[in-house]
């Protein structure tokens, strides 16, 4: 049952993670590791694609929420993408949205960190 | 405004309005969006009659009406409430309203002219008030006409019905999103139950509940304190710059019930005060069968609402589940230790037993007498006794520091030491810093034996012996007089070289006997925590020195038994007595 894999892939400077399966707490510390690996790396801007996961629990959220201040601290952010309605109330019942910036396409969102890069320079 | 005066109503307008008025009602039916149906009804209204700004007004509560909709003006002067007394029953200009005796509708009616609203429309459903729509005036600044007014009249009672099936339309929405938290929030319950239950790792049950914190709540500062050895120790901290400070037991230890700090609890004492300004604003007691075992504090969370009834109920169910699955962790942890230290102590009986000679020489013309009796935690006592000739016999009592396993592998180890240099037969002072050799060898600094050995002859009847810090055997003599052999040295295993080891060489004479123990026998505890002693010891011996060997073996036993009473002892009971016959 709680088969969850996580992916990272590299697009520009934008680290992309693929979730695929079932997040919950049993899953939970498989994603943490992807974040901390990212984190190691310093790398900031992660877009998280949901196309794949099935399922996700408040604990999946809580790893979201355990990384986010260091991200952001570093200039970074936690971008979500490609949310299958079922995930996407999860985040909503749990007023996510206002904390996140939630798109349809992992291009808009990797499109986004791109632009703010753009901008500094 | 007298509408009988007016005669410019064409039936082409009627029939305009009755189209705009069919449209509107069906686009208003085919939506429950309640945003969308009052932007339809203004700019409906504001397209057909040429008017820029207008707005719509909903009953909040009884007679409160809230802004909902607004075109083509600023809210800046306008309130978000107003109440507006019941009893309209058509459109009214503001003009009208400025003029009314009432200072809440006086009051409404300025706000209005403020943002040059200039006509007012109720929203009526059943003769109830609903809501208002207000206008500004016509582009054109021409009047407004009688028709224009049944107009809006008519557009505002298909609005009332479209909003009321759209607000009820949103109140279903709005219970089953609450449905929906509930169920999400009971989901969360049970996979951390689950997941809790299934793991006795505190770090586990822990990490659930942090991701709990965070993911269901979005709380990102917490601690968790939980009470160890009747003091609450933090076990999972989230907050920054945390200083672990005394102040904080005070404070929680006490907490009965859930306490939020807020304007209106604010914090009562320098220990409430320094959790307050440790960033933490609820704190939750964690009891199991309504006994304070932890403490649940938690900062802010991110967006800053505070915590709901429902929500707080929650966290006092999540607060109770952790601490249970904590406690369970704890007793299943304490259970593997205890057997695993039964274990080893098994381990460690069987070792000392298969060290122990399991018969006896009977020199001839001697009896010799020996018993050892491990203590629940098996101290290191060891005796043994060697025919080296048909009349020679080495005689040994040792006492290995520690307990347990590593106690029993020391004795091993001195074992086969004693049995390998013994039949060398070199003299006891070399024999014994040999010993102390193998021993130091192995073995830490820590870790040392407290050894007796000597040599008796059975046709010269000497005893040759050295003590290596042992307690000192008791010679007693038939006559009654008795005497301490003491001669020897150091411990063995705490020098390489030692200073050297001296000998002594006792005659024995009929019905002479020695007595050897360990501290077990001299210390044995009573049920009131007194020791055996050695006076009690010297006097017991001496009144029974006529006795045989096994007697007198038997006495010193059924005495201390008699003394301990059952207690619990914490070290062997060993002795070994050799008693000459004729």
């Amino acid at each position: 049952m709680s088969e969850f894999t996580v992916g990272a892939r590299q697009r520009d400077a934008v680290s992309v993670l693929e979730l695929k399966g079932y997040l919950d707490a049993h899953t939970a510390p498989e994603l943490e590791r992807a974040f901390q690996a990212q984190l190691d790396e310093q790398r900031y801007d992660i877009v998280v694609n949901f196309k794949d996961l099935s399922y996700i629990s408040s604990a999946g959220l809580g790893v979201l929420m355990q990384f986010i201040e260091d991200v952001r601290k570093n200039n970074g952010d936690i971008k979500l993408c490609n949310m299958s309605a079922r995930v996407y109330n999860v985040f909503d019942l749990l007023g996510f949205p206002m904390l996140y910036e939630i798109f349809d396409e992992e291009d808009e969102a990797v499109k986004k960190f791109l632009n703010k890069t753009g901008n500094l320079t | 405004m007298d509408r009988q005066a007016e005669h410019s109503t064409s039936a082409h307008d009627i029939i305009s309005d009755s189209g705009a008025l069919l449209e509107l009602s069906n686009v208003l039916n085919s939506s429950t969006d309640l945003d969308f149906i009052l932007g339809n009804i203004l700019l409906t209204s504001m397209g057909k009659l040429l008017i820029s700004r207008g707005v719509v007004l909903l009953e909040k509560e009884k007679q409160t009406y809230q802004i909902k909709s607004v075109k083509g003006l600023r809210t800046d002067h306008l309130h978000s409430t107003y109440f507006l007394p019941p009893g309209w029953e058509h459109a009214v200009e503001v003009t009208v309203l400025e003029n009314s005796p009432d200072d809440a509708i006086r009051h409404f009616a300025a706000c209005c002219r403020s943002c040059a609203l200039e006509i007012i429309i109720p929203m009526l459903l059943d003769g109830r008030l609903v809501g208002v729509i207000g206008l500004g005036g016509k582009v054109s600044n021409k009047p407004f006409l009688s028709a224009d007014l049944t107009f809006l009249e008519s557009v505002a009672a298909v609005a009332a019905t479209a909003v009321k099936s759209a607000l009820k339309i949103e109140e279903l929405r709005q219970l089953n999103r609450r449905l929906d938290s509930k169920v999400q929030e009971m989901n969360t319950l049970f996979e951390i139950s689950r997941e809790m239950n299934t793991t006795f790792d505190p770090e586990d049950i822990l990490r659930t509940l942090s991701y709990a914190l965070m993911g269901q709540l979005r709380v990102l500062r917490y601690i968790v304190f939980t009470l160890e050895n009747g003091t609450l120790r933090p076990v999972l901290t989230r907050l920054p710059d945390f200083v672990p400070h005394s102040e904080y037991q005070r404070a929680l230890a006490g907490l009965r019930e859930t306490l939020v700090f807020s304007e209106h609890r604010v914090p009562e004492n320098p220990h409430e005060q320094w959790l307050h300004d440790a960033g933490l604003s609820t704190l939750i007691p964690m009891n199991t069968q309504h006994q304070l075992r932890g403490v649940l504090c938690l900062g802010q969370r991110i967006g800053g609402e505070r915590f709901d009834t429902s929500e707080l109920e929650y966290l006092h169910a999540l607060a109770n589940i952790t601490i249970s699955a904590l406690e369970n962790a704890r007793l299943v942890k304490d259970t593997i230790e205890r057997q695993r230290l039964e274990q080893e102590l098994t381990v460690a009986k069987i070792i000392q037993n298969g060290l122990l000679p399991k018969a006896l020489p009977s020199p001839s013309g001697y009896e010799v007498a020996a018993v050892n009796e491990s203590s629940q935690q098996v101290g290191g006592d060891y005796y043994d006794v060697i025919a080296l000739s048909a009349h020679e016999y080495v005689l040994a009592i040792a006492d290995v520091a520690g307990k347990g396993v590593p106690a029993a592998l020391l004795m091993a180890n001195m074992q086969a030491a004693l049995r390998t240099i013994a039949p060398l037969r070199l003299p006891l002072p070399d024999a014994t810093a040999r010993m102390n050799a193998v021993i130091h060898a192995n073995t830490g600094v820590d870790k040392f034996i407290t050894f007796f050995w000597g040599v008796l002859d059975t046709q010269a009847h000497t005893l040759s012996y050295v003590n290596a810090g042992h307690n000192p055997p008791y010679l007693l003599h038939a006559d009654g007089s008795m005497r301490a052999l003491t001669e020897g040295g150091l411990i063995l295993g705490v020098l390489d070289p030692p200073p050297p080891y001296a000998s002594e060489t006792v005659s024995l004479t009929p019905g002479d006997t020695m007595v050897s123990y360990t501290d077990g026998v001299s210390e044995a505890m009573s049920k009131d925590m007194e020791e055996f002693g050695d006076e009690t010891l010297r006097t017991l011996l001496q009144s029974n020195r006529s006795l045989s060997a096994h007697l007198l073996l038997e006495s010193v036993r059924d005495e201390i038994l008699a003394f301990t009473e059952g207690a619990q002892q914490s070290d062997d009971i060993t002795m070994l007595i050799v008693r000459r016959l004729r």
